[in-house]
């Protein structure tokens, strides 16, 4: 289906896909957090009506696209939460887990889908499981005998009849409604004074043979026969749309109205006051279904059924306490009348304000506004000139003026782009909760995540990359740090381990710190291994927070038994290094039987940062103010060589100094000065001097790559432009100092 | 008859041709930005519009010696895939189409220069054009 589909729409599906993807996605993660949600509060009925409802958007979604795997498992999952909802069945674990599965399969499918692939992940078993827990303890629903003979008078409004529909029938029913056809009440009156009634009636039914199958006939073919009903109803199978089947009918002689309705299946009438109540509003909203199918023209195969579902969702039928329901119709009025697409669900309005924009088109923009800035200090220097030359001349003054408010603006304006490129860290957040749970799982250990800060923004970029050590971290708090809970209760502390992710601004950076209640760092235990590893010297004098980054080295593992969590000796310092690519740093605190708390620190954006221009020879060159420490002005005659390497005394330590013009092979000068200026940078916990001619000052600059070519050069971080449209180099002050590390 | 368009251009008194798809502008010497530690034949980074882009001395690349810039001095900004870089000649001469009949394979005994970086050989009547291959030139060793 989706082969031919590609086909013929070509350009066309290939936009709807991406929409599809997006919002699929979406709707996945949605599901993955509100299970996991359900796990922790049980049956909240608000939970789980959002979670029917991204499962039944994801189905509706995915059977426009014609992803049948995608449909048939979301489908199940869509009935099992329908049973929760209406409390047919409680929250099990094992719900919990192979809804889980669910929403993994689907994400392994939609990635086939974004290749372009054909789905070739298997779902069955997943589908099998699903209506296992549906069936298992289902109660009969369809089959309760007690209201047979209400429908006198209700053809009017519509109400779903009881068909008191056999075992098999019953059966026949759920099955259609699982593989998603469409199941109408099809309402039919006679003419006055009709004779033959019960012959219309199987007449009715055979034309309908040929469309889909016909159910249940009420009343009877003999009551028909005897009685004198103004009318009969059908119970039909039917994936033809109403205005066939209508169309059909009526041309059976003296068969003047018929109503179609979609049949609510599983959710069987009972006589209760506040039930009757609640058939009305459901009639309501069907027809507000037909309205917005008819309105909007969408012909998919979303069944108006479907969408009544969707609709009535905020009007639940069973699980509501009684005088709950007796306030659903008020609410339900404004609802029915307001387009039906609002009508949907509650949480369209919070979305409305947000627009999904391609970063493509993002970073184009930032790069248009940096040029912008480039433009107008030139603009400024020809007003200064111009200036000189014509000092009297108030068109003069007035251009400078102009210029001087367009800066302000363009200010503003690249402030407010740049946090166009802002997002919450919430969304790398999201995906830690299942990820905890899981890992709990499976070592046995009960573990509570507990996210704070979740609104903090920082550059996409950062957000993007800063998954997968947060990951790492994590994993090993869950493993290293957080005991068993017989070890836990043992230590006197809460059998439930806590571990809190937190993030916020700190100035200039943002720090992001994962803290566990766990036993904390063994520190001797580290010590001995890294000496054993020969990684430090026995004798070594080693602060405890010395000891505990010794876990940042290269081929640093303590775990006993290598787990396919954590473990392996890659994880640390792994996660070091990409936070360093990232201008990040990580610190740990711990203590003994209290836990361990990583702290990460991150520049808020890796597209724009302050630098302090610095004048080697002819060049110039950018340094990063985030690592710069300070700047001093040093005698030529105080720097002494120790070892080939130049070093000067600072405060009593000996600071190691890097001339740039010999670094960069810069032609050497021809006249030296006497005092040269140093600028101190460090990172981490490492120092270094830069041998600069000249500091020109501190300006704010836009990171530019300097593209695949040039990317790994030592030293160099990437380029930014400045006023006078030049390109600058940016230092890289981790490789530089790495460098002088090495040669040590 | 399959025909190509080339840009050609002049280094020393060689001539060679690009393909006229990959030439984005043509542009003169901007002030270029030495980038330390790099390829030698990479004679810097120049500013294109708010883009950063690598220029490569082609002079260099093929092992002949420098010249100082002159007035017909250019850059060419090609893309190749979907990179962008800029190679400096001594003159852009002119745009012209050459049949791709008339198009020889690299001899065997290159020019002077590495023949990886020679896509074929040009006839038009008496002159010989150089062909380049371009994805050669940006690394590609």
């Amino acid at each position: 289906m989706n082969q031919s589909n590609d086909n013929n729409m070509g350009v066309d599906l290939g936009e709807f896909l991406e929409f599809y993807l997006l919002d699929s996605s979406e709707q996945i993660e949605r599901l993955g957090a509100g299970l996991l949600q359900l796990e922790k509060e049980g049956g909240n009925i608000g939970l789980i009506n959002d979670l029917f409802r991204s499962a039944h958007s994801l189905k509706g979604a995915s059977g426009t696209m014609g992803f049948t795997p995608i449909v048939a498992m979301t489908h199940a999952a869509e009935d099992l939460l329908d049973r929760l909802r209406q409390g047919k069945i409680e929250v099990s674990l094992e719900m919990i887990d192979i809804l889980l599965a669910v929403t993994d399969r689907v994400k392994a499918m939609l990635v086939k889908v974004e290749q372009r692939q054909e789905i070739s992940v298997g779902y069955e078993d997943l589908v099998i499981s699903l209506k296992g827990l549906i069936n298992g303890e289902k109660p009969v629903i369809l089959a309760t005998p007690q209201f047979s003979q209400g429908q006198e008078g209700a053809m009017a409004k519509f109400v779903p009849l009881n068909f008191s529909l056999s075992q098999d029938e019953g059966e026949k029913l759920n099955n259609a409604h699982m593989m998603g056809h469409g199941i109408y009440q099809v309402d039919v009156k006679f003419a006055s004074g009709t004779l033959m009634k019960a012959v219309r009636a199987v007449m009715a039914t055979q034309r309908l043979e040929g469309m889909g199958s016909v159910i249940k006939i009420l009343p009877s073919l003999e009551d028909l026969e005897v009685g004198d009903a103004e009318g009969f109803s059908l119970l039909v199978l039917s994936d033809e749309p109403n205005e066939e089947i209508r169309r059909e009918l009526l041309e059976i002689s003296e068969l003047v109205e018929v109503d179609i309705h979609p049949y609510p299946v599983g959710e069987g009438v009972e006589e209760t006051e506040a039930n009757e109540r609640e058939v009305e509003v459901k009639g309501e909203s069907v027809t507000d279904s037909e309205r917005f199918i008819e309105t909007t023209g969408v012909k998919s195969e979303i069944t108006s059924e479907e969408i009544a579902d969707v609709l009535t969702e905020s009007k639940i039928f069973k699980p509501l306490p009684i005088q709950k329901i007796a306030v659903v119709p008020k609410v339900v009025v404004p609802v029915s009348t307001a387009p039906a697409t609002e009508a949907v669900s509650g949480e369209s309005n919070a979305q409305v304000h947000t627009i999904r924009v391609d970063t493509v088109r993002m970073d184009n923009l930032i790069n248009l506004v940096g040029e912008m800035v480039i433009t107008r200090t030139r603009l400024v220097q020809i007003g200064l000139d111009l200036k000189i030359q014509y000092s009297t001349d108030n068109m003069v003054n007035s251009l400078n003026e102009a210029n001087v408010y367009l800066g302000r603006l363009m200010n503003d304006l690249q402030e407010s782009v740049m946090r166009l490129r802002m997002v919450a860290i919430g969304t790398v957040f999201n995906r830690f909760p299942r990820l905890v749970r899981d890992l709990a799982k499976k070592t046995g250990k009960e573990i509570e995540l507990v996210l704070k800060g979740e609104d903090t923004e920082l550059d996409k970029t950062v957000v993007e990359l800063i998954g997968d050590p947060l990951m790492h971290l994590i994993r090993n708090s869950v493993d290293h740090g957080i005991e068993s809970p017989e070890e836990r209760l043992a230590s006197g502390k809460p059998q439930l381990g806590t571990i809190t992710l937190d993030a916020y601004h700190e100035g200039n950076h943002i720090a992001i710190v994962i803290s566990d209640d766990g036993a904390g760092l063994d520190l001797e235990k580290i010590r001995s291994i890294a000496v054993s590893k020969g990684l430090v010297g026995e004798r070594e004098e080693l602060t405890e927070n010395d000891i505990s980054n010794l876990i940042f080295l290269p081929g640093f593992s303590t775990a006993e038994k290598v787990t396919d969590i954590s473990g392996r000796g890659v994880g640390m310092d792994v996660v070091k290094k990409a936070l360093n690519n990232l201008g990040g740093m990580v610190d740990i605190a711990t203590r003994k039987g209290k836990g361990t708390t990583f702290t990460i620190r991150l520049p808020l954006t890796l597209a724009i940062i302050q630098a302090l221009l610095v004048e080697v020879g002819d060049e110039i060159y950018a340094v990063p103010l985030s690592s710069v420490l300070e700047t001093l002005l040093v005698e030529r005659t105080d720097i002494k060589t120790v070892g080939g390497l130049p070093m000067v005394q600072l405060r009593g330590n000996t600071l190691p100094l890097i001339s740039l013009q010999e670094k960069f092979d810069l032609p050497v000068p021809e006249t030296a000065n006497e005092e040269v200026y140093v600028v101190v940078v460090g990172f981490g916990d490492k120092a270094l001097g830069l041998i600069v001619d000249e500091l020109r000052g501190q300006q704010e600059v836009v990171i530019k790559s300097l593209g695949d070519f040039l990317n790994n050069l030592p030293g160099i971080a990437g380029a930014t432009i400045l006023g006078d449209g030049k390109v600058t180099l940016i230092l890289d002050i981790g490789s530089l100092i790495q460098d002088i590390l090495v040669k040590r | 008859m399959a025909e190509e368009q080339l840009v050609t251009f002049s280094l020393g008194s060689e001539e060679f041709g690009v393909d006229i798809m990959s030439v984005q502008e043509i542009i003169r010497i901007p002030p270029i930005t030495r980038v330390p530690k790099a390829p030698d034949y990479v004679e810097g980074v120049i500013n294109l519009r708010g883009n950063v882009i690598p220029v490569i001395s082609l002079r260099t690349r093929f092992g002949m010696t420098r010249v100082e810039e002159t007035d017909l001095s250019r850059i060419i900004v090609l893309q190749v895939q979907t990179k962008v870089f800029g190679i400096r000649v001594d003159a852009v001469t002119e745009v012209l189409r050459i049949d791709s009949e008339a198009i020889e394979p690299p001899p065997s005994i290159a020019l002077g220069m590495d023949s990886q970086f020679i896509r074929g050989v040009g006839k038009i009547g008496e002159r010989l054009l150089i062909l380049l291959a371009l994805d050669q030139i940006m690394g590609g060793e």
